[in-house]
C-alpha cells in the first residue's frame, strides 16, 4: 500500500493518480481507467509533481518507493526491537 | 431487427445512474410485432444493478400463463391502465417465463457473455430471444439492467386493441444497488437503499474511484484509505433516524442524466440531505449540516492583523423564496379511508372492504395503493379494484359504487384498518413545485423609496431540483437553505454576514484548539478582542486556503484564509411545515378524469344541463352539447338527441349503466339511486358525467330505479358501440388546481 505524507495535502484524485503511476501505467492508460481525458492526467501530474518537488514521474515513483523503503525499515527495526525484547523476557522467564 | 448500437456491450455511451425509487420507461432498444399482434420489446433501464420493479403496467395477474381478462383491452401506453403489483395475484416465475424478464444488470468479464439460459430474475432472457428473427444476436448485457416485455393478442390479428407503436411500459422501480459498509471500510452490505450516504459513496466509488468497476468486491486497502469510514457510519446512522413525522430524517431517489457530472451529483445529493463533503490530506467524508459547537476561538492574537474583511450580507440579487422541484414519491391522496375490513374468500379470491369517507373515485380494476393509516409514513401495500359475480343477479359489481369497493392484493389484513387514505398508483411521480419556503422579512429588507412610504418588497425566486422526494423532505430542506442562507424570517429583519479572515495556523486558543485544525464547515468563535462589532459564531465555508508554502520556505508563520458566514443554529429544523393547500387536500371530486384509469369497457358521456328542472323533474341536456365519447377514440362520435331525465332536484348525479355482459342482446340500464351515489352539487357550467358499460345496440330505455335514466338518442340505436372503435384513453374534465407556487 503506498503511503501519502499528510504534509503534500494531496486530493483523492491525486492519490488516485499516483496509484496508478506505481503501477507503471501510461497517461492514456491511467485516463482509461479513472474516467478522465488525457490532459486532465497530465495536470494531475503536473500538480503531484509540484507538491512533491519531483521532476517526472520515474522520479516520483522513486520518491514513493524510498517513502515505502523507510516506512518498511522503521518496521523491520520495530519489529526487530520488539522480537529481542521477547527474547530477553524468556531469557530472564519475566513472564 | 437488430440491436442498437448503443446499447450493445461494447458501447461507449453512458446510461443514466438511478439511485433510490425511480420512475420510468427506459430506451427502447429493440420491438418486434408479429403477425398475430403479440409484441416483444426490449427496454434498457441504465447501469445496473437494480433490485428490479416495485409495479410495473400492463401485467395484472396470471395463474393460467394466459393473460388476465380484459388485459388485452387495457394496452400498455396510457399507465392510465393497471399498474398492479407483480404480486398481485401472480405467480413471479410465471411472469418472467411469459410477460416480463427483468435484467439487473450483473457483470461478467469482458469478452465473457453471460449466460442466456440460467434461471433467476437475472437471466433466463432466452425465450424471449426466440420471438425475435433468427439473425437477432442473443445477448444477455453485462452491467445494465433492461427488461424485455410481451403483450399478447388474444383477439387475432391486426386487433385493434395491439399497439403496434411504441409500448412505452412504464414502472416503478427499485433502482442501483449499493454496497454499505463499516466503520473499517468492509462492505457489511450490498443492496437496495435509500440512504443518501451510501449511495454517494457509491456515486463516488463509480464515478471516480472505481470506474466501470463492478461492485462485486470490496475495497481495496487502499481505496478504503481514502474514506473516513467512522465518519460515513455515523452519517448514515444520522439520515436513517427517524423523526417524529414518521420519516426517515433524509432518504435519496434520483435519476442522474446521462451526462451528469460527478460534481453535479453530488452537489444535489449532498444538498438532499443537508450535508457537505469534506476532503482533508485525501481522505474523504461526509458531514451533516446540524448544530454544531464552535471548534476554536479567533482571538486578537490568532488573526492577522487588518484581515478581518466581513460586512452585513448584500441583499440585492439574492434569492429569497425557496422553491423545491420534485416527483412526489408520496400517494397523493384521491379517497381518505374510514375503514377497511380484511380480506373475505369471494370467487376472485381474498377481497377486502374499502370504505371510504366520501365517495371514492375508482373503476373496476384500478391499481392503488394504501397509505398512512395510524402512522403517517407507514405504506400499506399495493392493491387493485376488484370484480365480483353477484351470484343472486349473475351480473357483476362493476364498477364499484359510492364509498366502498373491494379489492385484491396486498396484504388481506391490512395492518391499519382505519386512517389513511388511498391513491392511484400512476399519480406517484407527478411533479410538483408547492408552496415554496418564503423569507418575507429579506423581502422587505430595502429601503423605501420616499419618507414614509412602504418598502417596495423585492422577490426572488430559486429552484431546486430535489428529484423523487416528498414534500416532508424537500420543505425540511428549503427552510434550511433559507435560514441558512438569509438568517431567521424575523423583523426587524438582520442579514447575516459575510466575509473572510486569515488566522496564523500555529495558534492555540484557551481551549487548546488549533487554527490549523479548523476544517470547511467548521464553527468558530470571533472573539470581541478581535473585533468587537463582527463578534459571534462563524461557519467556514470552502475553500479554507492554506498558505503554507510561506512557512517551508522559511518566511512568515503559515496563515489560513477562512471564508466566513453568520452561523444560524435555528436553521437545521427536523419538521416541516404544514403542506397547506398541497397535494393532501386534494378531494376525490376533483381528481383528473384524465389521469382515473379507465377500463376499456365503459364510454362516457357528458354535457351541461340547459336550465332549470321541469315540473315533473326531469332535466334536459343541451343539444348537441351532450357527447357520449367511447372512451379514448381519438374523434369521439356525438350522438346528438339524448336525453337525460328524473335527475333530482337541485343535483347532478354519477349514473352508472350496467349491462350484463358486453354486445348482450338486450339493452338494460339500472341506475343506481340517490341513495348510493350521493347527489355531486355542481355550478354552473359544470360537467354532468355518466359512467357505465352499454350494449351494442340501443341505449333507450327505462331505468328500474326511476331516479335517472337515458332515453332517446337518434342515432344512437343505430351506432356499432364495438370495442373495435377505440380502447383507451379518456377525456379531460377540468382537474385539481395547480398546487400553488407564490
Amino acid at each position: 500500500m503506498i503511503r501519502f505524507p499528510e504534509k503534500l495535502h494531496l486530493t483523492v484524485t491525486e492519490k488516485l493518480v499516483i496509484s496508478q503511476v506505481m503501477t507503471g501505467a501510461d497517461y492514456k492508460a491511467m485516463a482509461g481507467i479513472l474516467a478522465v481525458s488525457e490532459k486532465t492526467v497530465r495536470t494531475h501530474i503536473t500538480n503531484i509533481l509540484d507538491k512533491t518537488g519531483m521532476g517526472n514521474s520515474r522520479e516520483l515513483m522513486a520518491y514513493f518507493h524510498k517513502i515505502e523503503i523507510e516506512a518498511l525499515r522503521t518496521r523491520c527495526a520495530q519489529l526487530t526491537a520488539r522480537i529481542k525484547q521477547l527474547g530477553q523476557m524468556l531469557e530472564g522467564d519475566t513472564f | 431487427m437488430a440491436l442498437n448500437p448503443a446499447y450493445a456491450q461494447q458501447s461507449t455511451r453512458k446510461l443514466p445512474f438511478s439511485l433510490g425509487y425511480v420512475y420510468g420507461t427506459g430506451d427502447q432498444a429493440m420491438q418486434i410485432a408479429g403477425f398475430d399482434g403479440t409484441v416483444e420489446a426490449c427496454y434498457v433501464l441504465g447501469d445496473g444493478e437494480w433490485d428490479g420493479p416495485v409495479v410495473f403496467s400492463p401485467i395484472t395477474s396470471v395463474s393460467t400463463g394466459i393473460p388476465p381478462s380484459g388485459w388485452p383491452f387495457q394496452p400498455i401506453p396510457p399507465l392510465t391502465d393497471a399498474v398492479p403489483s407483480l404480486g398481485a395475484g401472480a405467480t413471479e416465475a410465471t411472469l418472467l417465463a411469459n410477460y416480463l424478464h427483468f435484467h439487473s444488470g450483473s457483470f461478467s468479464p469482458k469478452g465473457v457473455p453471460l449466460n442466456l439460459v440460467s434461471n433467476g430474475p437475472d437471466q433466463g432472457s432466452d425465450s424471449f430471444y426466440t420471438y425475435f428473427p433468427s439473425v437477432t444476436p442473443a445477448l444477455n448485457l453485462s452491467g445494465l439492467a433492461y427488461y424485455f416485455v410481451r403483450v399478447l393478442s388474444v383477439a387475432g390479428p391486426l386487433s385493434p386493441y395491439i399497439p403496434f407503436g411504441d409500448l412505452a411500459p412504464v414502472g416503478i422501480w427499485r433502482s442501483t444497488r449499493c454496497r454499505m459498509f463499516d466503520a473499517n471500510g468492509d462492505v457489511i452490505g450490498y443492496g437496495f437503499t435509500t440512504n443518501p450516504t451510501w449511495q454517494m459513496i457509491e456515486t463516488l466509488l463509480r464515478f471516480q474511484i472505481k470506474p466501470q468497476q463492478p461492485p462485486l468486491a470490496g475495497l481495496t486497502n487502499f481505496e478504503k484509505s481514502l474514506f473516513d469510514w467512522p465518519a460515513m457510519v455515523a452519517h448514515a446512522t444520522r439520515n436513517a433516524t427517524y423523526l417524529a413525522s414518521g420519516a426517515p430524517r433524509f432518504c435519496g431517489n434520483f435519476m442522474f442524466a446521462a451526462d451528469a457530472k460527478l460534481g453535479a451529483m453530488m452537489e444535489t445529493q449532498l444538498r438532499n440531505c443537508r450535508s457537505f463533503k469534506r476532503e482533508r490530506a485525501g481522505v474523504i467524508s461526509f458531514v451533516g449540516d446540524d448544530a454544531r459547537a464552535s471548534v476554536f476561538i479567533a482571538s486578537q492574537k490568532a488573526v492577522v492583523p487588518g484581515s478581518i474583511k466581513l460586512a452585513a450580507k448584500d441583499m440585492k440579487g439574492v434569492p429569497n423564496i425557496y422553491v423545491p422541484q420534485y416527483r412526489e414519491l408520496n400517494i397523493p391522496a384521491v379517497a381518505a379511508i374510514a375503514t377497511v375490513a380484511s380480506g373475505v374468500t369471494y370467487p376472485e379470491g381474498l377481497l377486502s372492504t374499502f370504505t371510504t369517507v366520501g365517495n371514492q373515485p375508482f373503476f373496476s380494476e384500478d391499481a392503488f395503493a394504501y397509505d398512512g393509516g395510524a402512522d403517517p409514513g407507514d405504506f400499506l401495500g399495493h392493491y387493485q379494484v376488484a370484480f365480483y359475480d353477484d351470484s343472486s343477479t349473475g351480473q357483476q359489481t362493476a364498477p364499484p359504487i359510492a364509498n366502498s369497493f373491494l379489492a385484491q392484493g396486498g396484504p388481506q389484513t391490512p395492518k391499519a384498518t382505519t386512517g389513511g387514505f388511498v391513491g392511484t398508483e400512476q399519480s406517484r411521480f407527478k411533479q410538483y413545485a408547492p408552496t415554496c419556503v418564503q423569507h418575507r422579512a429579506a423581502q422587505q429588507a430595502f429601503n423605501q423609496v420616499a419618507p414614509g412610504l412602504t418598502p417596495f418588497p423585492r422577490a426572488l425566486k430559486v429552484f431546486y431540483d430535489l428529484g423523487n422526494n416528498t414534500f416532508d423532505q424537500t420543505n425540511r430542506i428549503m427552510q434550511w437553505m433559507r435560514t441558512r442562507d438569509l438568517g431567521p424570517d424575523v423583523t426587524p429583519y438582520v442579514p447575516p454576514i459575510v466575509g473572510s479572515i486569515s488566522v496564523y495556523a500555529e495558534n492555540v486558543d484557551v481551549n487548546g484548539d488549533c487554527a490549523g485544525e479548523v476544517e470547511s464547515g467548521d464553527v468558530i468563535t470571533l472573539d470581541p478582542t478581535a473585533d468587537p462589532v463582527f463578534a459571534g459564531e462563524y461557519v467556514v465555508g470552502p475553500p479554507v486556503t492554506d498558505n503554507l508554502v510561506n512557512a517551508q520556505q522559511g518566511g512568515k508563520s503559515s496563515v489560513r484564509d477562512f471564508l466566513l458566514q453568520t452561523y444560524q443554529p435555528t436553521a437545521f429544523t427536523d419538521i416541516s411545515m404544514p403542506p397547506g393547500e398541497s397535494y393532501q387536500t386534494l378531494t376525490p371530486l376533483a381528481y383528473s378524469m384524465a389521469d382515473l384509469p379507465l377500463a376499456n369497457y365503459y364510454y362516457f358521456m357528458e354535457g351541461t344541463p340547459t336550465g332549470g328542472l321541469a315540473t315533473d323533474g326531469t332535466a334536459t341536456i343541451g343539444l348537441p352539447d351532450l357527447s357520449v365519447w367511447w372512451v379514448g377514440q381519438p374523434a369521439p362520435t356525438l350522438y346528438s338527441g339524448i336525453q337525460v331525465a328524473e335527475v333530482p332536484v337541485g343535483s347532478h348525479v354519477i349514473l352508472y349503466l350496467q349491462l350484463s355482459s358486453f354486445g348482450g342482446a338486450a339493452p338494460v340500464l339500472s341506475c343506481d339511486s340517490v341513495a348510493a351515489v350521493p347527489p355531486i352539487p355542481l355550478a354552473s357550467g359544470q360537467i354532468v358525467i355518466f359512467c357505465g358499460t352499454i350494449a351494442a345496440g340501443s341505449l333507450s330505455g327505462t331505468g328500474t330505479r326511476p331516479v335517472a335514466h337515458i332515453t332517446g338518442g337518434s342515432g344512437l340505436a343505430a351506432a356499432t358501440l364495438s370495442p373495435d372503435t377505440g380502447y383507451y384513453g379518456g377525456t379531460a374534465l377540468p382537474g385539481p388546481a395547480a398546487p400553488p407556487t407564490e
